[in-house]
């Protein structure tokens, strides 16, 4: 009754808590629906396919998302006559894939993802893919195309594939997006195979077969069949999965943690401005434990009413964040969301738990409240430190610098995330200081101004120190808001300064000829550009599950490049023809890949060479591991895909376009490659940003209007003291300035101090030097916004305050 | 002065505040006691120690040394929770004013000490609790709708639902203007005579006090003097005008 009763009563102080709960359930319902959404399934291809062998799995730690180790042609052949031979498998067929794509009108069809869309016939098998018209390819030169494309059987088509332009004729249509043509036309196209789809007999035992299978492929290979075959999905697909991941769950974990915040910090304030109401509460016999009980109705009710209306929200908002996820490139294309009772139920249970955890100091606070408060009139605030707040300040300071150290130990892809966590660890630590912290800052924010004698600056100041709780309350979500904004942007903007490959082979070079529509350059656009610098990327199997990245340099790049180097053991001469090989220091003693011997590397088509170490360079020499000759890519890993070619000269763009390149100048692809991560970038940045931003004014405008109202008297009083009307206000906005002053000021030093961790550990990770450049212009925009949130929301409920009073005050 | 069977016992209580050379002494060896059915008023200068004696003695405040009885309780080892037990059964409050949650009725506001001890209060008792203090007809109203006077009598008529050993008022009329203030004096008054209800109330109006059958006077933590009987407004004026005088 009395917990209802006093929601309805008070209702505007809770209404900072439900709007901070309701949008904090609302995220997070949001995010839950598309996190549990996003989880990888099978492969439309592989349908009809009940057991599957797919290659030894390599380690992920990296975080390069590598596909599994290939097999080579050879063991690819023991492998489907072992597993042939297995009771119930009626066929095992390897899926040979490669790249491939329609040019159509003169230009390449565009090809939504990066996935290899060629295919062998026989693996039609796994659908499987039922011919829409037509027959079966059959020889070198037969494809069965997508029929959507609209060539009928019989028509010509020109296939794009790592070598070039081909044509083709057009044999059958299927209903998917997939080129299929003959095995053997496959087999010369087509890298090492990972996948063997077992084709299983009528009536076969899927668990038996999957059994037998598994004993046939020995440790060279995994089997999996049921809800397992969801690892099919392609490895593209999974990181990009994984990267919006992380942005929802740093999403989810700010909301959280901001909701927590604000909630604390109204609740905390409410005790103060309910400390006799309390008091009287205790002198009628209501016991601590009582009034525990009470706070923890009130936050229920509001977690509550809170809870169902985010939910809703959420649910309703769900598939918009989605489209926007798959938009982003964050979620991969056709993302759907999926609505679950599971991700809605936890989101809801998470907001009650938070309105029950921001309530438990408040109401401990409360629950102490003595009897006699209810008499004594002032509402000095006495909160001194206690020694169990120095403790925990203690703890979550050195909790947070903690953090900062892993963070800066993380790879680069979770090190934003660590960041995030170390700094609200920090933000919590500091937020528990603040009672002694504030009247410190007061006094340092203030010394430049002591020489002024104006009584606004002496009134603001006193009523600030007096006040602490009001200042921290205003202070806080200014604290955070300035942290996080400018702790994110800080990490974006930190950039290594070591040479980049790309950098240096780039030099001298007026034009840049990239992939156009396509995944990466073929052999052919490579020729079309003569006397060009260019890259080859391709990937290297050590033994075990190691993996490493190479880049194969064409001659050209290579002798530009090498101007840059720092030998530090051999001779850069020795690279050329084909399995030699140039590694950086701290790769070489990794793998053991030292100068001078041959060591084995399986490459893409799943074979082991000797390649020899000619030379070893320092770290800072290169962003890339491993540097082979074009010739040595080529030869090993049939469909290595060209990134890059760097030319002094021209190529006309008619030549270029049916080959799904381009020519840019340089800069303008130095502006294209850097805003294409600047937008990534910004919509991660506005996301989180607006998101705290938007806490921030919920929480300043919250305990402003809660203070303001509760202050008429104060008012009053500096009105009779002959105080104009105008210096009240200006006492106000002084008050505020101050408070997002302080915020500022502990924001700051938050960011830095995380920002810095960060930079010494990616400077000793990557072994070069890293710049740390301060966002000003984000920090400037945010300290902006909150100077003006605090202003408008003290200054407007102070004048409203002003006019009533001046009606009772007779002046 | 003071009897095993009174309802309200202190026996040599000190209080004193503060430690060492700060510590200020409120009470000093005081030892009184209030019988049932009567109305006591506590006077006395500022800084005289009314308001200690009057928290000390309701178990608002904890005594320093001595200690205190309310209804054959010695409440100087309850614990804090036992203390509260104590006070919302057999003690109610009046205060000079914020006696009730302005976020409830008047109505709701008596059947609180009933709804914290558990029990469900029927509509009958709260009507019959608000009769009996002349607000029968107000119990849906919210304490900003309510006048001054008006506000105090809700708050007896809640402090008296639990039919209380001891009444404890701390400057009842304080905020009330004469007129009113008569009003409320007089419904104490009519609670002690009609029931038998023993009332503390501290205060510092020789008018309020008055209304007592006994007045205790008090200067620097002691008991000066006690007035027995009715005594007239100019009498108990007489008294703390020479207890106010400065002493040369």
């Amino acid at each position: 009754m009395l917990s209802l009763a006093t929601i309805r009563k008070r209702w505007a102080s809770f209404l900072g808590t439900f709007v901070a709960l309701g949008l904090g359930v609302t995220i997070l319902a949001m995010t839950a629906l598309v996190l549990t959404s996003a989880e990888p399934e099978v492969p439309r291809r592989y349908a009809g396919t009940q057991v599957v062998v797919q290659s030894p799995g390599v380690d992920q730690s990296d975080g390069t998302f590598t596909p599994s180790k290939p097999w080579s042609q050879q063991r690819t052949a023991e492998l489907l006559r072992a597993l042939g031979g297995v009771p119930g498998v009626a066929k095992a067929v390897p899926d040979r894939a490669f790249y491939a794509q329609a040019v159509i009108d003169g230009k390449p069809v565009a090809d939504p993802g990066s996935e290899l869309r060629g295919h062998a016939w026989s693996s039609a098998a796994f659908g499987p893919e039922q011919l829409v018209a037509g027959s079966a390819p059959t020889g070198d030169r037969q494809v069965v195309v997508d029929a959507s494309l609209g060539l009928a059987p019989g028509s010509p088509v020109t296939l794009l594939t790592v070598t070039g332009p081909a044509a083709y004729t057009v044999s059958g249509t299927v209903k998917s997006a997939s080129f299929y043509v003959s095995d053997s036309a496959a087999e010369a196209l087509a890298p090492g195979v990972r996948v063997i789809g077992l084709v299983t007999a009528p009536g076969a035992d899927v668990s038996a077969v999957a059994g037998a299978a598994a004993a046939a492929v020995g440790g060279d290979g995994k089997v999996l069949h049921g809800d397992a075959l969801a690892e099919l999905e392609a490895k593209s697909a999974e990181k990009t999965r994984w990267i919006g991941m992380q942005i929802l769950i740093a999403m989810a974990g700010l909301t959280a943690f901001v909701s927590i915040f604000v909630v604390a910090s109204t609740f905390a304030f409410a005790i103060v401005q309910r400390r006799r109401e309390f008091g009287l509460l205790r002198t009628i016999g209501a016991t601590p434990r009582q009034i525990k009980r009470m706070m923890y109705s009130e936050s229920l009710a509001v977690g509550v009413a809170a809870g169902l209306t985010g939910v809703l929200l959420g649910a309703l908002l769900a598939p918009a964040l989605g489209s926007l996820m798959v938009e982003g490139g964050l979620e991969p294309a056709g993302f759907t969301v999926r609505f679950q009772a599971l991700p809605l139920l936890g989101s809801f249970s998470l907001g009650l738990v938070v309105a029950m955890l921001g309530v438990w100091s408040a109401s401990r606070r409360a629950a102490r409240i003595a009897p006699l408060e209810a008499l004594r009139e002032a509402t000095v605030e006495h909160r001194p430190m206690t020694r169990g707040r120095w403790i925990a300040g203690g703890v979550f300071t050195a909790l947070g610098l903690g953090l900062v150290a892993v963070a800066a130990d993380s790879e680069s892809d979770s090190m934003i995330n660590n960041a995030l966590y170390a700094a609200m660890a920090l933000i919590v630590g500091l937020t528990l200081f603040a009672p002694a912290v504030i009247p410190l800052i007061v006094r340092l924010v203030w010394w430049p101004l002591s020489g002024l004698r104006g009584a606004t600056s002496m009134v603001a100041r006193e009523s600030s120190l007096t006040a602490v709780r009001r200042t921290a309350s205003t202070a806080a979500p200014v604290l955070v808001t300035v942290g996080f904004a400018v702790l994110i942007a800080g990490l974006f903007q930190m950039k290594a300064t070591g040479y980049a490959l790309e950098e240096t082979v780039k030099q001298e070079a007026t034009s840049v000829v990239t992939a156009q529509g396509t995944p990466g350059l073929s052999d052919a656009a490579v020729a079309a550009v003569p006397g060009g610098a260019s890259l080859l990327p391709t990937q290297l199997y050590a033994g075990g599950t190691d993996h490493v990245g190479a880049v194969g340099m064409s001659d050209t790049a290579f002798q530009k490049a090498r101007t840059r180097m720092t030998v530090s053991a051999g001779s850069l001469d020795g690279l050329k023809g084909e399995n030699t090989m140039v590694v950086k220091a701290s790769t070489a003693s990794w793998l053991g890949w030292t100068t001078g011997r041959s060591v084995p590397v399986t490459f893409e088509d799943g074979r082991s060479v000797d390649v020899k170490v000619v030379a070893e360079i320092t770290d800072n020499s290169s962003t890339s591991s491993v540097l082979l000759t074009t010739g040595t890519v080529r030869a090993h890993d049939p469909s290595a895909l060209t990134s890059v070619v760097y030319t002094a000269g021209t190529t006309s763009p008619s030549t270029l376009a049916p080959l799904g390149a381009q020519s840019l100048s340089t800069a303008e692809y130095a502006s294209r490659t850097n805003s294409e991560d600047d937008d990534l970038v910004q919509i991660f940045l506005i996301i989180l940003i607006g998101m705290s931003l938007g806490y921030t004014c919920l929480a300043i405008a919250n305990t402003l209007l809660m203070a303001t109202a509760e202050r008429a008297a104060d008012f009053a009083v500096l009105r009779l003291s002959g105080a104009t009307r105008r210096q009240v206000l200006r006492i106000v906005a002084s008050e505020s300035a101050l408070a997002v002053g302080i915020g500022t000021t502990l924001g700051l030093l938050i960011a830095v101090v995380t920002l810095l961790g960060i930079r010494s550990g990616l400077s000793s990770q990557l072994g070069t030097n890293v710049n740390l450049n301060l966002p000003w212009s984000t920090m400037a925009l945010t300290i902006g916004v909150c100077l003006a949130l605090a202003l408008v929301s003290s200054v407007l409920p102070a004048r409203m305050a002003l006019r009533r009073t001046s009606a009772r005050v007779a002046v | 002065m003071t009897n095993s069977t009174d309802t309200v016992q202190l026996w040599s209580v000190t209080k004193q505040y503060g430690t060492g050379a700060q510590a200020v002494t409120a009470l000093n060896d005081v030892t009184v006691g209030f019988p049932r059915g009567t109305f006591t008023a506590v006077m006395g200068p500022s800084g005289s120690g009314k308001s200690t004696l009057l928290h000390c003695a309701a178990g608002l405040d904890r005594v320093t040394e001595g200690k205190v009885i309310i209804d054959d309780t010695d409440i100087s080892d309850l614990d804090e929770t036992r203390l509260t037990l104590l006070r919302r059964s057999r003690v109610g409050f009046v205060f000079q004013a914020f006696n009730l949650v302005s976020a409830l009725t008047a109505e709701q506001n008596v059947a609180l000490p009933l709804r914290l001890a558990g029990r469900r209060p029927d509509r009958a008792e709260l009507t019959a609790a608000l009769t009996e203090v002349g607000l029968g007809h107000r119990g849906r109203h919210r304490p900003s709708e309510l006048s001054g006077g008006e506000q105090q009598r809700v708050a007896i008529a809640r402090a008296l639902i639990t039919e209380p050993a001891v009444l404890f008022a701390d400057e009842p009329t304080g905020a009330l203007d004469t007129r009113t203030s008569h009003d409320v004096l007089g419904l104490l008054r009519g609670i002690v005579d009609r029931h038998q209800q023993t009332v503390i109330m501290v205060t510092h109006d020789p008018a309020a006090a008055s209304y007592a059958d006994r007045v205790l006077l008090l200067a620097d933590g002691r008991i000066v003097e006690q007035l027995h009987g009715r005594n007239s407004v100019e009498t108990i004026a007489g008294r703390m005008a020479a207890l106010e005088a400065p002493v040369c």
